[in-house]
């Protein structure tokens, strides 16, 4: 089991992931021409037990979602999760205005934008170059409980840094989670930690 | 004599970042508040004629603080409002424009830099 350690750890990080969602939240805005409300990023560290568990309490009850799931990898490799409320996609097609793109292409586009411009954005922050896997629909109308198999976490340990975007007037809200398995948490807190004492 | 100055952020270390970051030649006395209404809270004890303020907080936010600050007059009513520089990692257009529209007399992106924050201190005429 590790730990986070100082509180200062996870400020930092929440602040790191709090400049990549700004970068996700300004792309997401251009595709849909409206004004995108981001939340405040939130950190957990967990044990593959309790990952579904955490998952829920940070993604609330949504009823069944669609999830893409995009993996990425250099020095630090983990997965991310787009979550969407199955209900919001529906609006999707209409705040896009892309007339001939399947609901499924769009939902692809848009998580990969998303990831793309958080994770990358972070990754950059500690001149990294991660390189992204193609994203692909892990749930369609699934329950959360369904979107993870923990028999086949292969780690240890996971942080999770959540951030969430909603457009207020149309009931879209979208969820991205970042996964962090052992030996990654130990390189990103590393850079955290050059980070800070170079403050 | 030093100009008294507010740093509102919820985060201790992105505080530290922008305290850092202020340029070396501005003499300054600096105040921390960690969201909106801890920061009206120390304008009503002081007068502060900047404040440097973040947007996504917890209890009262960045826009809260703002459309707080036009509502009534805070503290010694024969000081002028503050200037207020907005400090965001949040980069839409549309955040730039609201804050405007609200009253912030500059926006800076994050992550901060001295010249980015000088730039808008000048542009504000404090520097």
């Amino acid at each position: 089991m590790i730990a986070l350690g100082s509180p200062d750890r996870r400020d930092a990080l929440a602040e790191l992931v709090n400049i990549g969602m700004g970068q996700a939240g300004d792309s997401l805005a251009r595709l849909f021409d409206t004004f995108i409300s981001l939340s405040i990023p939130r950190i957990e560290l967990v044990q593959p037990r309790d990952v579904t568990q955490a998952i829920a309490q940070l993604v609330g009850d949504p009823g069944p979602v669609v999830a893409v799931r995009q993996a990425f990898s250099s020095r630090i490799r983990g997965e991310a999760l787009v979550i969407y409320a199955a209900g919001g996609c529906d609006v999707l097609a209409d705040l896009v205005r892309y007339p001939d793109v399947s609901s499924d292409e769009l939902l692809l586009e848009i998580s990969n934008v998303l990831v793309g411009a958080c994770v990358g954005g972070l990754a950059a922050q500690f001149s990294l170059d991660l390189s992204f896997s193609p994203p692909s629909i892990l749930g369609a109308h699934a329950s959360i409980d369904d979107l993870l198999d923990v028999e086949c976490l292969p780690w240890e340990n996971a942080l999770i840094a959540e951030v969430n975007f909603r457009v207020v007037d149309r009931a879209f809200r979208c969820h991205l989670l970042t996964f962090w398995p052992d030996e990654s948490i130990a390189v990103l807190l590393q850079s955290v930690d050059t980070f800070l004492a170079a403050l | 004599m030093a100009m008294s100055v507010l740093v509102v952020d919820d985060s201790a270390v992105s505080r530290k970042i922008v305290i850092r970051s202020l340029p070396p030649e501005w003499d300054v006395a600096v105040t921390q508040a960690s969201n909106g209404s801890e920061a009206l809270a120390a304008l009503g004890l002081k007068h502060h004629a900047v404040v440097l303020l973040d947007l996504n907080m917890p209890v009262m936010d960045g826009y809260e603080f703002l459309e707080a600050l036009t509502g009534a007059p805070i503290g010694d009513a024969a000081h002028a409002r503050p200037i207020v520089i907005v400090l965001s990692g949040d980069i839409q257009p549309q955040a730039q424009a609201r804050v405007r529209a609200l009253g912030a007399n500059a926006f800076v992106k994050k992550p901060v830099a001295t010249t980015s924050i000088r730039s808008a201190l000048q542009e504000c005429g404090v520097l």
